[in-house]
Formats: C-alpha cells, structure tokens, sequence
C-alpha cells in the first residue's frame, strides 16, 4: 500500500464516486416511497398492467405489506447491481488499463515503489470506494426509511442486505479489475468487463422470467446476493464467506498477472 | 554504470531487439540512436524494468533493471518518449505528487527548471501543448537531482530554443558528473552532448564508437540552388559526390573536412540559396558503407 497513491487515487475518482452514490441513494428514496404500509393494492394493480415475465425478470413479483422485504425485494432484486456495476466498470478501467494504455502508468513507477505494491494499493482503492458505496447507502437508506416509515425498517437485516450486496459489488469489482490488470489495451479491458458482468445480469433476469429458465440464475453470480436466506432470518455467513474469499482470490491473481506481464510503457 | 548484455526481447510480430549490449561509463552521456521501430524504446523498457527479456541481462550500478527496479528509481530520472500524465492535474500539482510518491523534495529544482524552460506549471495538464507536456516530463526527470538519467527522445516537441536549452541543461548535468543515456533518431541532437553513440538498427547494434570518430566519418550534405549552369569539374576534383534535383537545385556532399573547400568554390558560382541537410540515420549508414546498405548489419 502507498498511502500517496491511494489518497490521489480516492481524489481522482471521487466525481464519478459521487454520482453514482447520489443515483443510487436517489432510486433508493424514490422505491422506498413507493412503499405504502396500509394499502398496497395500487401498486399492485400497477404491475399487473405490465407483462408478467418482464416484471418478474427484475425481481418484482409480488408485493410486500413489510417494509424490509418491500426493499429487499425490489431494491435489492435488480437496482442494487445496476449503478455500482457501472462504477466498477469504469473505476477499475481508469485506475489501470487506462494508464497503461496511454503510458501515464510509467510516471507511478518511478517511484521507488514495486510494481506490486502500486497495484495492490489501486485495488484497494476500487474495494474500499465500494465500501464507501454501501456505507453511504446504509447510513442514507436507514435515514430516509426512519423519516418516512418511523421505525419498520428491521435494522440487522437492512445491514445484512447491505453487507451481502457490497461483497458482491466487490466480486465485480474484481473482476473488471481482473481484466483491467491482464490487458494492456483499455478498450479491450473496457469490453471484458463490461460484457462478462452484463452477460450475468442478463443470465439472472432471464432466470427471473418463468420457472423453467431458474436455472439460469444460479449460473449467474448475482444469485449470491441471496435476499430470501436474509429475510427469513437464516444465516448468511458461509455466503458472504465465499464472497470473499471469491474477491481475495481475484485481488490475487490481478497482483499476480500485473506484476508478470511486460508493460508497454 | 548501465550495462546492457546481450539483451534480447522478440515481439510476436517479429519486431524487438536481438542480442543488444553496450555499456555506459560514470558520468558519460550516451546517444542511443535508431530510426523509429529500431528497438530503441524497446531497450529502454527493459532497463526500467517494465519489460522481462527473452535473453541477456541489464544492469544499473550493478543492479538488476527487473528484479531490483524500486531499488534503481531511488537514483534514477526517466523521461518516457510517450507523453502522458495523470488526469485532471495542473502541471504543479502532478510534480507534488511525483516528489511524494518519490519521498523527495525537489522544489527548489522543481522551480529552477520550470524557469530555464519557461513554463507556467499553473495551467490543468491536459490543456498543455505538446512541447509543455515535454517540458513537464523533462523537470519530472531532472527534479530530484538523480544520478542516472535515461532520457527517450527528449526533444521531440521542443522548438529550437528550448532543443538548445535542453542540451545546455544536459551538457551541466554531465559536468555535475551525471550518466545519461538518450536516444534519438536525430544524430545532430545528440552530437552536441554525447561522448559515445550506440546506432541501433532493425533490432541489433549496427555500430558503437566515439562521438568525435563517427562525427569524422560523416559527410556533410547542402542543398544548393544555383542561377546558371553547374560547372561539375571542380566539385568532382574535392571528391564530391553531386546530385541533382531539379531546376537548378542541386545535393552535393563532402568529407566533413572539405567544407571550407566547397565553400570557398561556391563562392566563385552564382549561388542563389545554400541549405545545409540534416543527415538521417540512414544517409549515415549510406555514407559508411556505400552502397550496400543492406549488408551493414552483417558488416559490423
């Protein structure tokens, strides 16, 4: 870790941090008004206007009287991948790939620092941005739910929620990581990134559609953020485990091939 | 100081050095020289250590450019050929980050420079012109006072005053007993600073030797547009060879000791322009070896 680094590096991201915190917090407050505790049969009957599969392949399927499920459900369906996959994409794509490409990259290694050490501290940049992610929407979403709905968010599992889709953010951060360290050119990391994490969004909705396309889902990482477990009650750890250990593991291999490769610098 | 071993390093397509080696003494400056793809920058990404080698070894003060680069960066200034640099930052800015990141201070330096090259570090980075970006990479290479300095074509970009402050500032470096390695595909930018040239062609060394030995070698070209006839005897008695070039413009080119010769012969015809050319590599190769370009490779 290079405390400079990573200072310019949290500084250098800190626009596109931004936006993508205050959209996520902002679909956040507007689904979580859509909440009505006494009557939720307009909702309702809004979603049946809409066709079946496409609704249910987003997650909405039925509608909740509960607050929390309300949110885990639809929240935490499909939205909560959504806009931090965009920052994974393009933050991981800007703290590597991009310099090497244009050569920037040359100027950070003329410190006497290793190579390793530089990348190890760009990808806890990226992990610890998607940290700041969901802690800003913990703290937001637990605020805007308290002002609006007194107290019938349940907390613990509101922070279950959060801490499960965080890792899962991480693992995708990882992976646009991953390809942002193996190639030298930024288009070509820009287009693995983005199309193996679109390509498991779109196995997940389509797993959504109907019963006989479930199976589609549990191909797709995003079934790791399993909302059902945290709602009953049951625990979580062993997946937040594998998470983990899942983002490790390609933290690891990123440091690995970066610190190999030849650099066109 | 910097010692190159049989260094080779072979591109899918074909392209890369093969079995380069030389050596560059304390406290000399070397001119790496090469026309574009040669393998200049090639070599260059091996001693930063950004590049592994196939084969053969590189070397800074006896430490291994790969294994032992953070190691090297404590003494070493690098200016990259490519021109880039961090986004969103002034010019001032990007080099507070460099001197953190390095844990020096190089201020005072810092505004030396800035002044002997005349720019503003005040301006966002981006917004530069291509010869302040150089000047920004030339003061990041310069700043810390470093013992080695490889500089990859440094005065691309530079106009003609600033290409002569930049070999001022070398020639001091040098005095200050700095070792450099620059290279260029010019021979005349590095012919005022260097001691020793390497020329690097398709990959290999072509030829390395003494400036000031190369420099004898070499033949002096000038491009001449003349009113009236050309009377050829007396350029072909000074062993000139006498090119023509189309309305009234002709290439003729002497041992770089009969110059005045030529000149003083040019005196007596009615010259209307006189241009001196820039000799390229590969006027150089031709000059040494005839001919038979093609074989040089082989001839050394």
């Amino acid at each position: 870790m290079n405390l400079t680094l990573f200072k310019a590096d949290l500084k250098g991201n800190a626009i596109l941090w931004a936006i993508i915190a205050y959209v996520m917090m902002m679909y956040f407050s507007v689904m979580s008004l859509m909440f009505d505790p006494t009557d939720t049969s307009a909702l309702a009957s809004m979603l049946e206007l809409l066709p079946e599969g496409l609704m249910s392949s987003f997650g909405f399927n039925s509608v909740s009287t509960n607050l929390t499920s309300f949110l885990a459900d639809y929240y935490y369906g499909f939205l909560v991948f959504m806009f931090p996959m965009i920052y994974c994409i393009v933050a991981a794509n800007r703290l590597v790939a991009k310099l090497v490409d244009n050569g920037s990259f040359a100027y950070l290694l003329m410190a006497p620092v290793s190579r390793r050490t530089i990348i190890v501290t760009k990808g806890a940049v990226l992990l610890s941005s998607i940290a700041m992610l969901f802690a800003v929407l913990h703290i937001g979403g637990s605020a805007v739910c308290r002002m609006f709905f007194g107290d019938m968010l349940n907390r613990s599992i509101f922070l279950r929620l959060n801490i499960n889709a965080a890792l899962l953010t991480m693992l995708v951060g990882m992976i646009c990581f991953f390809y942002s360290c193996y190639f030298n050119d930024s288009k070509l990391a820009l287009s693995f990134s983005a199309g193996v994490n679109i390509g498991f969004l779109l196995l997940f909705m389509l797993g959504g559609v109907s019963s006989q396309s479930e199976w589609l889902k549990k191909l797709s990482i995003f079934s790791l953020l399993d909302t059902q477990r945290i709602l009953e009650g049951s625990g979580t750890a062993g997946l937040d485990l594998l998470l983990a250990g899942l983002v490790l593991a390609l933290f690891g291999l990123s440091v690995w091939v970066f610190d190999r490769k030849n650099l066109p610098i | 100081m910097i010692e190159v071993e049989g260094l080779t390093l072979q591109y899918p397509n074909g392209k890369g050095i093969r079995d380069v080696s030389f050596q560059v003494k304390e406290g000399q400056v070397l001119g790496y020289l090469g026309p574009n793809g040669a393998g200049k920058t090639t070599t260059i990404r091996c001693l930063l250590g950004y590049s592994k080698a196939d084969r053969g070894s590189c070397a800074i003060r006896g430490l291994d450019c790969r294994r032992q680069a953070p190691a090297i960066q404590r003494f070493l200034g690098y200016l990259p050929g490519e021109i880039a640099f961090l986004d969103g930052m002034t010019g001032r800015q990007f080099l507070a980050f460099l001197s953190r990141m390095r844990g020096t201070k190089g201020h005072a330096r810092q505004q030396e420079l800035a002044e002997m090259f005349e720019i503003d570090l005040s301006g966002k980075i981006k917004r530069y012109s291509k010869g302040m970006k150089q000047k920004v990479g030339i003061i990041a290479a310069f700043m810390h006072d470093p013992e080695v300095i490889i500089l990859d074509e440094p005065t691309s970009g530079l106009d003609p005053l600033m290409q002569s402050r930049f070999t001022e500032l070398v020639l001091s470096e040098k005095k200050r007993g700095k070792t450099i390695l620059m290279s260029s595909h010019i021979f005349e930018e590095v012919e005022k600073t260097c001691d020793q040239v390497v020329i690097i062609k398709e990959g290999q060394v072509a030829m390395q030797g003494d400036i000031h030995t190369l420099g004898q070698t070499q033949r002096k070209s000038f491009l001449i547009q003349l009113a009236g006839p050309l009377d050829a005897s007396g350029l072909t008695a000074l062993g000139a060879h006498v090119v023509p070039v189309g309305s009234g413009r002709y290439e003729v080119s002497v041992r770089s000791d009969q110059v005045g010769a030529l000149l003083r012969l040019l005196g007596r015809l009615d010259v209307v322009s006189l241009e001196s050319k820039k000799q390229s590599l590969e006027d150089i190769f031709l000059h040494l070896y005839g001919k038979e370009e093609a074989h040089e490779s082989d001839a050394v």
